[in-house]
């Protein structure tokens, strides 16, 4: 090891200084939730202040190759550091009236932080697992933090199941490509699949096998139908705040890992994977909306939902994969702004749920308007965002997508006109909500919980991302291509 | 990291020179956009602490509202005096690129560009809706000052400012489309405003929905020309739509582009038969109806056919339709508003008539004419609808002008400003009525629609009648003012005639100052050249005139022309005689009492006619027909077929979607093993199609 | 009858598994035989998951799969030819890996059965079924 691979990994010293510091603050003084926010968001923000000037040193590697930084790792890592700060401002709320702990909450988030920063960085087929599982494992933690509630924890054992036999799969689909190309450098096998790609290599059974093994189990990370199953009850299972996390924070980590490892070490073969992804694009994106549309649970309702979403950004990934580099920048864009606008349908979710006992059943968001007209308008915006109207950033985010996916044109194309079928689907049930907020009569008429100031910040953050991304794209378009051309060189110039 | 210094360059940096190649705009890249900003920040510093701020809430939104009227005042000014970079032909300014995919100019390339655009004809309309908007914001600190509602109304009333100038000052249809339903927003919250009073309600709704109907045209209207043209920039798009020989190739032929933009402008502006939206919309609070259902969002649809001049000109048939629903707009709601009792009322359908005169002349190709009345009628029409406020306060909210009467000495103010716009309406030189209107009816006889002026020249009677059946049946003769009130009639506060009092001096002198050097007083006292409008405006309807192959024809003050003059104020002044015949007057000289009568024997005389004007010629009722009990037969038998044929159709794809998520939320068993098998088989028919894959 | 089907599919495996190993150190040394041997492993794995119901199986199950997996692993490096330390190495490194790995999965899952059982009073997992469609 030497110092510039000290700079290299600078960002994740840094995630996991933070995580170390809360866990310190926390033993010295104990229970003060405050001050570990607080704590966290320093952290975060250091974090994100070392990650933005390693990044600006340009497209570097360390250990040997084996770990890299370059415009892609950059704009995951300052993702996964948003998401992170989101979640731990809107987690006291919840977490408070239900006596969990804030810091252990904030401890396990940053870990899991530091696994995706791992993955997003990785140029080494085991680094890329072992960043997956550094990720993950905190990950069923959370899903069952509410350890005394038999829901958090029945989630949390099948997350944790299921995802234990997707992480066998997808290890053992690693073993074979990495037997059978020689080498675990991502640049390496590249090099070997593209002899296999241009017929040198035969393209052996094994191979093929270790394709499939590895795509199973992406496809299980990031709930492509039909590898969803876990998504719905961990979803709905897991406490609100975590539930937010779980849907985007993994979810744009998975996409790291396809990004590292379909289009890197595998694009050489992209034609062959290309069938592949259209199938699950499509499975993925009609069967999440179909059972969106008969849900009565907004969590639960919000989990198929964000299986859609999955669907949506596959098409991206088939978009590359048709030959439309921009694709790849629709895949991103959809990710970040799906991250704010989802974390923030979550937090409000999660600011309703104050008072211990509320469910998050349609009931619950009946005349909404009438008590929290302030929330009310924020979930509105959020789910118009989810539905994709302008000028909010869902819109922006499904133009891009389509358009590619268009242009890429053939199988893909028709995907593209999937996608308008099911995002119109989709705004029954987003809309249906919004009907409840604004019409019904309310169910119950409590005295609305007053919500904490960090709380309000961090909606405040989320709406600001949420319109900013729709009204003013370029914010983010120029580290997107970047982040793009990083791993996809000929990335077609989107602006 | 070079992405990341990209986006603030990408928000701020561009700017796009103006037609006419100027450079750079300097302050004015931060003045134009500050003219929108200043209301959007007053608006949302309002709805998120106005409700704290109690009576002191209009600080803000009047303190944006004047700050935006010395920018816009600025800007304007310059635009109109030609300074860089506005130049003759205006400056645009591209804000940022919303949507940029592909070059422009490129096969195929979709680009939006947010920008603003200013040039004459904008500064014309900066000027009215900014100074309108700023007095009626004045007047409202009055107005509303006991309503608790107060903060909300201010939040609301920036909120349309905000509409309605960006409504003017976009270059670009989408953005003048998202805009036009802003405003229509605005209208709606605002007529809605005292959401409790049902009829209020329902109003917002009407005004809403009928409005939708325009909308969709207009929507459909800029499809077709992205169609025709992809573009959505309003000058490019002009411009290649107008090219030479372009017409031929496009898929989508002028005529109905025209048409479906002309029918935006309908709903917008209230023409027939969309105009019944625009007498209820009196249930909103008289500063709105005197701001926006006067002199700012219903001139809208005058404004877009007017930025649309060379669309219409190359489509002449349509001219002549916009002219002829434009005079059977004026004719029908002049008949309408002469036999009103509510005050508010006669005022609308006199706004409607009065927006017909602008259609009338946008059709017959007098853009200039059209765009005069537009302004000399948005200050005297405000000026009617504040003073109207200003009675219906002092007779505590009663709007009957048969309760009101020789209110003239109890409210001098109100009176005479009111007095003053009516005669400004009416069309007696020298005020800015006379000489909008003798314009629009001069040029329509000119340019050889003479039916056009016929008609016009009876409604110019008829708006003489009711505008000082109005003065009289309020202010003159007798008092029939609830005796209960009528001790505590009283003058409003200053805050409310001082707005009154500014407004009634360009309704004295707009018409001279816009019409001078030009005719029809030019000649007269030695001067030449064109008016200062024409001057302004001949750069903006350049373009159109030349398609329309109009010529100027010389005016002659004694001879054609003089004779229209003659015509359209002796007809002025019979309607006005009549009135004061049946009405009462109390002028100086002349003291005359009303004649109910002979009213009651005129009415008599042509019963059906009364009838019908009273009834509003049952445009209510045969929506109610049309709609309630015809449409409603309709759609029983609909209903019938709907059931049988249709609805099992639609019920059973809904029910197969349903269906279908509910099928295959079953397969979400809950149980773990099931999942995993799930899992499992998904790898098999992977590994299955990977090596079949490979096989390839 | 799931117990019978599933003894029998683990015995058969074993045969077929040290009857490889058998051939296998028979003088032919073949990596194919390993490969084998490590998917019918995993398979048995798999298997396993599917059929039992207690948590605590399913857990040993999965690490029957990862065994599986080093076992792949550990066969693809000494397989390599000589003059590719580096690949022989990575095999290793990575084996040891996998077991750390395995080794926290393993801790995370007990404490999450923990959990559970405190809440359900059992370990069967279908009768974790309050969520559903």
């Amino acid at each position: 090891m030497t110092a510039a691979d000290l700079t290299v990994i600078g960002p994740l010293l840094a995630a996991v200084g933070t995580a170390i510091a809360i866990l310190l603050v926390d033993l010295i003084w104990p229970n003060r939730s405050t001050m570990v926010v607080f704590v966290a968001l320093l952290g975060l923000g250091l974090t994100a202040a070392v990650t933005v000037s390693a990044g600006s040193l340009g497209a570097q590697t360390a250990f040997d190759g084996a770990y890299k930084l370059d415009a892609l790792t950059t704009f995951l890592d300052l993702l996964f550091i948003a998401i992170v700060a989101m979640t731990i401002v809107f987690a006291p709320d919840y977490l408070a009236p239900r006596n969990l702990p804030v810091a252990e909450f904030a401890i396990v988030l940053v870990f899991a932080m530091c696994g995706a920063m791992v993955l997003a960085a990785s140029a080494d087929l085991l680094l890329l697992f072992l960043g997956l599982e550094l990720m993950v494992l905190p990950g069923y933690l959370l899903a069952g933090y509410h350890k005394s509630d038999s829901f958090s924890t029945e989630g949390a054992i099948k997350y944790f199941l299921l995802g234990s036999f997707s992480s066998a799969i997808f290890l053992f689909g690693l073993a074979f490509v990495w037997g059978l190309s020689g080498s675990t450098r991502i640049s390496d096998v590249a090099g070997t699949l593209s002899q296999v790609a241009s017929g040198q290599e035969p393209f052996s059974p094994g191979l093929a096998m270790g394709f499939a093994f590895l795509t199973t189990g992406v496809a299980f990370k990031i709930a492509a139908v039909p590898f969803h199953y876990w998504t719905p009850d961990a979803y709905q299972g897991s406490p609100t705040p975590v539930t937010g996390y779980l849907s985007v924070g993994p979810k744009i980590g998975a996409f790291a890992l396809i990004l590292r490892l379909f289009v890197e070490a595998l694009g050489p073969l992209k034609a062959d994977w290309l069938p592949v992804v259209i199938v699950l694009a499509a499975t993925t994106m009609t069967l999440g909306n179909l059972v969106a549309l008969t849900q009565d649970n907004v969590k639960r309702m919000l989990a198929y939902s964000s299986i859609a979403h999955t669907g949506y950004m596959l098409v991206g990934l088939a978009a590359y994969a048709g030959g439309q580099a921009s694709g790849l920048e629709g895949l991103l864009f959809y990710g970040a702004a799906y991250s704010f606008m989802n974390l923030g349908a979550f937090a409000v979710i999660a600011a309703l749920q104050k008072r211990a006992g509320v469910t998050s059943s349609l009931s619950t968001f009946a005349g909404l308007v009438r008590r929290e007209p302030a929330l009310t308008f924020l979930m509105t915006l959020f789910l118009l965002s989810l539905t994709g109207i302008p000028p909010t950033a869902g819109f922006f985010a499904k133009f891009l997508l389509i358009k590619s996916a268009v242009e890429a044109g053939g199988w893909v194309g028709v995907l593209a006109v999937l996608m308008m079928l099911n995002a119109a689907a989709a705004a029954f049930y987003y809309l249906r909500v919004v009907v409840y907020m604004f019409m019904r009569d309310p169910v119950s008429d409590g005295p609305a919980p007053r919500h904490g100031r960090l709380l309000w910040g961090g909606l405040a953050a989320a709406t600001a991302l949420t319109i900013a991304f729709g009204l003013f794209p370029g914010l983010i378009l120029g580290m997107i291509e970047n982040a793009a051309a990083a791993i996809a060189p000929a990335a077609g110039v989107i602006r | 990291m070079s992405g990341l210094d990209l986006p603030l360059a990408t928000i701020l940096g561009a700017t796009e020179a103006g037609s006419e190649g100027a450079i750079g705009g300097g302050p004015w890249d931060l003045l134009i956009p500050l003219i929108i900003a200043l209301p959007l920040a007053g608006f949302l510093f309002t709805a998120l602490v106005g409700r704290r701020l109690g009576k002191s809430a209009h600080l803000v939104p009047v303190g944006a509202i004047g700050l935006a009227w010395l920018i816009g005042m600025w800007v304007a000014f310059n635009a109109l005096g030609g300074t860089e970079p506005f130049g003759e032909h205006g400056y645009g300014q591209t804000i940022y690129t919303w949507i940029a995919s592909g070059a422009p100019d490129q096969a195929g390339a979709f680009v939006v560009d947010v920008g603003f655009f200013v040039d004459n004809l904008t500064a014309c309309l900066l000027i009215v809706v900014l100074t309108i908007g700023l007095l009626v914001h004045v007047y409202s600190i009055g107005y509303m000052s006991h309503d608790p509602g107060y903060w909300r109304f201010f939040a609301y009333l920036n909120l349309f400012m905000v509409s309605m100038l960006l409504l003017v000052l976009a270059d670009s249809f989408l953005v003048v489309f998202v805009a036009w339903e802003l405003v229509g927003l605005s209208s709606y919250l605002l007529i809605g405003f005292w959401k409790h009073k049902r009829s209020a309600a329902l109003a917002a709704k009407k005004a809403f929905i009928v409005n939708r109907v325009g909308d969709v045209g207009f929507a459909l209207g800029i499809m077709a020309i992205f169609v025709n043209v992809g573009t959505l920039n309003i000058r490019h798009a002009i411009e290649l739509l107008t090219a030479e020989g372009a017409a031929a190739s496009f898929p989508i032929p002028m005529w109905i582009v025209a048409l479906l933009i002309f029918a935006g402008a309908m709903g917008k502006s209230a023409q027939f038969p969309l105009h019944v939206w625009l007498p209820d919309a009196m249930e909103g609070p008289t500063p709105v109806s005197a701001l926006i259902h006067a002199a700012t969002m219903v001139n809208a649809g005058v404004y877009l056919v007017a930025r649309t001049n060379p669309i219409f000109a190359s489509a002449p048939d349509v001219m002549v339709v916009v002219a002829a629903i434009g005079i059977f707009t004026a004719i029908l709601a002049a008949s309408i508003a002469m036999t009103q009792t509510d005050i508010k009322r006669v005022l609308a359908y006199s706004t409607l008539s009065q927006l017909g005169y602008m259609f009338a002349a946008l059709g017959v190709g007098a853009f200039t004419a059209a765009i005069f009345h537009l302004m000399t009628h948005g200050f005297f029409k405000g000026l009617l609808f504040l003073g109207s406020g200003s009675v219906i306060h002092a007779v505590h909210e009663e709007q009957d002008m048969r309760k009101m009467g020789g209110l003239a000495k109890k409210i001098p103010h109100t009176y005479r400003t009111m007095l003053i716009g009516s005669i400004a309406i009416a069309g007696i030189p020298p005020l800015a009525g006379f000489f909008s209107k003798d314009e629009i009816l001069g040029e329509a006889f000119k340019l050889h629609f003479e039916w056009v002026w016929a008609i016009g020249i009876v409604v110019a009677v008829m708006t003489a009648f009711y505008m000082f059946r109005l003065i009289g049946m309020t202010f003159w003769g007798e008092s029939r003012v609830d005796p209960a009130i009528e001790p505590h009639v009283h003058e409003s506060p200053s805050v409310m005639t001082t707005p009154l009092w500014i407004l009634a001096v360009p309704t004295v002198l707009l018409g001279l100052v816009l019409s001078l050097p030009g005719p029809p007083l030019g000649p007269l006292l030695g001067l030449e050249g064109p008016g200062l409008l024409h001057h302004w405006l001949e750069p903006v309807f350049h373009p159109g005139l030349v398609i329309l192959g109009h010529k100027e024809a010389e005016y002659q003050l004694f001879g054609i022309d003089g004779a229209l003059i003659g015509a359209s104020v002796a007809v002025a002044t019979i309607g006005m005689v009549t009135a004061w015949r049946l009405f009462g007057v109390n002028l100086r000289a002349i003291n005359w009492r009303p004649d109910p009568e002979r009213v009651r024997r005129l009415t008599a005389r042509v019963p059906f006619l009364y009838r019908a004007s009273l009834n509003k010629w049952w445009f209510d009722d045969l929506n109610h027909l049309l709609f309630m009990t015809i449409g409603g037969r309709l759609a029983a038998f609909l209903w019938w077929f709907d059931r049988r044929v249709v609805d099992d159709t639609v019920n059973d794809v809904a029910a197969t979607t349903v269906g279908a998520g509910r099928g295959l939320g079953r397969i979400q068993t809950g149980r773990v093993q099931n999942y995993a098998l799930g899992i499992a088989v998904g790898l098999i028919v992977m590994a299955g199609s990977f090596l079949v894959l490979a096989a390839r | 009858m799931i117990r019978v089907f599933l003894g029998t599919a683990l015995t058969g495996a074993f045969v077929l598994g040290l009857g490889l190993i058998a051939l296998a150190a028979g003088g032919s040394r073949s990596l194919n035989a390993y490969l084998t041997l490590s998917t019918l492993l995993f398979a048995i794995g798999m298997f396993g998951f599917l059929a039992r119901r207690n948590a605590i199986s399913m857990l040993m199950s999965i690490e029957l799969m990862l065994n599986a997996v080093n076992l792949s692993i550990i066969a693809f490096a000494s397989f390599a030819a000589d003059n590719n330390a580096a690949f022989r190495a990575e095999g290793s490194v990575i084996a040891l890996m996998v077991m750390g790995v395995a080794a926290g999965e393993a801790t995370v899952g007990l404490s999450i059965i923990m959990a559970i059982y405190r809440n359900k009073k059992t370990p069967l997992v279908d009768e974790y079924d309050a969520m559903s469609q």
